[in-house]
């Protein structure tokens, strides 16, 4: 399996001409679904609503001068579906964009990295997208429409709602013992019980999920601390995810 | 680099900052969760914490004040976020242990996640444990955050009241 680390700002940028030169021929961006303001948790995005934030997604790539890039296809670190990639700067700072289906669904991610926003490292937002880094790496952007300044101040969000809260935290719940049922087999083994207390068969289920070769990699890459963990992570992700639709149903 | 551009940001941001005001020597340095009233202390690269040079803080809580949290998983089984712990000011390559435990007094059992930051500052959650108890190492490199636990009670009709620290 090629290593995520390897995908490059490439395979990004590659289809972007051919996206591009569609939108232009079909006039498509005037029927760009716009980002939806409420999402019911369980509801996965449309093909109308993925490829808007795909769309989103490579123009802002375009606009980034950034190497080193990995495709993020899906952020397990929240409920709500997001495309996006991380990469580097020129002075090798890292980059990280992400794009959402759910307009509220930014000021919620961001609540975690505001202790981040440290060393010059400031946000930029825009209706459904974030892009974190360097102040002068992420000027750029602001460009796009309804782009914010760069800044290290956080939008305010709005609250999320009991069961989105409640998705939200089992997908960090289910993504945290994947992680350790490959690196802290004891740990995970202590968990078991309780695990499927939470979310019925959850502990099977990642048992099956994190063969040995995707656990050799999470170990390799050093743990769920690692930079790479949720990248590695990403070829289950709607496996996982699934876990926490079926008990939050 | 960072390492020593992350000292100055300490040193600015204890000096400069105000709660909800992050701004520092050089612009904007101060996390925004950071405040200087809050117990405070170092996170260092073995895990462990220790009190920070006086020179770094004007925090008036002692480092023993930054030891213990009570938080609870309330009736009902959903996930309870607590309120904030300790401000820890994490070194090159630092990483915290959070360890709970079910308060005296009760018999139910719950489910912790923490707070961390993985080796690009970017943040994450992790499960610390389910049951009566439980300890976890996150990462804390180069951040000024203060730790935060979910708790969840394992039973609907009883809450799930924890030590964390």
């Amino acid at each position: 399996m090629p290593s995520h680390e390897d995908i490059t700002l490439a395979r990004l940028v590659a289809p972007v001409c051919v996206v591009a030169a569609a939108a232009l021929l079909a006039g498509c961006t005037s029927h760009d679904p716009q980002p939806r303001a409420t999402l019911t948790p369980n509801e996965p995005p449309s093909p109308a609503s993925i490829e808007h934030m795909e769309q989103t997604s490579r123009s802002l790539s375009r606009r980034l001068r950034c190497s080193d890039a990995t495709v993020v296809t899906s952020d397990l670190t929240f409920f709500d579906d997001a495309r996006g990639f991380d990469c580097f700067s020129a002075d090798g700072e890292p980059i990280f964009v992400r794009v959402f289906d759910e307009s509220n669904s930014v000021a919620q991610v961001l609540q975690d990295w505001g202790p981040t926003l440290l060393d010059g490292r400031t946000v930029v937002t825009g209706p459904n997208w974030f892009a974190i880094g360097p102040s002068a790496a992420i000027e750029p952007v602001t460009s796009e429409t309804g782009a914010s300044d760069a800044s290290t101040n956080i939008p305010t969000p709005v609250p999320l709602t009991a069961s989105q809260d409640d998705a939200n935290t089992c997908i960090r719940f289910i993504v945290s013992a994947a992680g350790q049922s490959a690196t802290e087999r004891d740990h995970f083994a202590q968990m078991e019980l309780e695990l499927d207390e939470l979310y019925p068969d959850a502990a099977a289920r990642i048992r099956e999920l994190v063969e040995p070769a995707l656990a050799h990699d999470i170990r390799t890459a050093g743990g769920i601390e690692s930079a790479s963990f949720l990248n590695i992570l990403e070829p289950i992700a709607s496996d996982l995810r699934l876990i926490c639709n079926l008990t939050t149903d | 680099m960072l390492h020593s551009k992350l000292l100055a940001i300490l040193l600015a941001a204890t000096t400069i900052v105000t709660p909800g005001t992050p701004q520092g020597s050089s612009g904007a340095v101060a996390a925004p969760e950071y405040d200087p009233s809050r117990p405070s202390a170092q996170a260092n690269p073995d895990g462990s914490i220790s009190p920070r040079p006086q020179s770094q803080t004007r925090s008036t809580r002692s480092l023993s004040a930054c030891s213990r949290y009570s938080a609870a998983g309330p009736i009902g089984g959903q996930w309870s976020t607590s309120g904030p712990g300790c401000s820890l000011f994490g070194l090159r390559g630092a990483k915290h242990t959070y360890s709970w435990e079910m308060q005296w007094f009760s018999n139910a059992k719950a489910c912790v996640q923490g707070r961390g930051y993985n080796s690009r500052r970017a943040p994450y959650w992790a499960g610390i444990g389910c049951g009566s108890g439980g300890a976890y190492t996150v990462g804390w490199g180069e951040v000024i955050s203060t730790t935060r636990v979910k708790v969840k009670s394992l039973s609907v009709v009883t809450n799930a009241p924890i030590w964390w620290s």
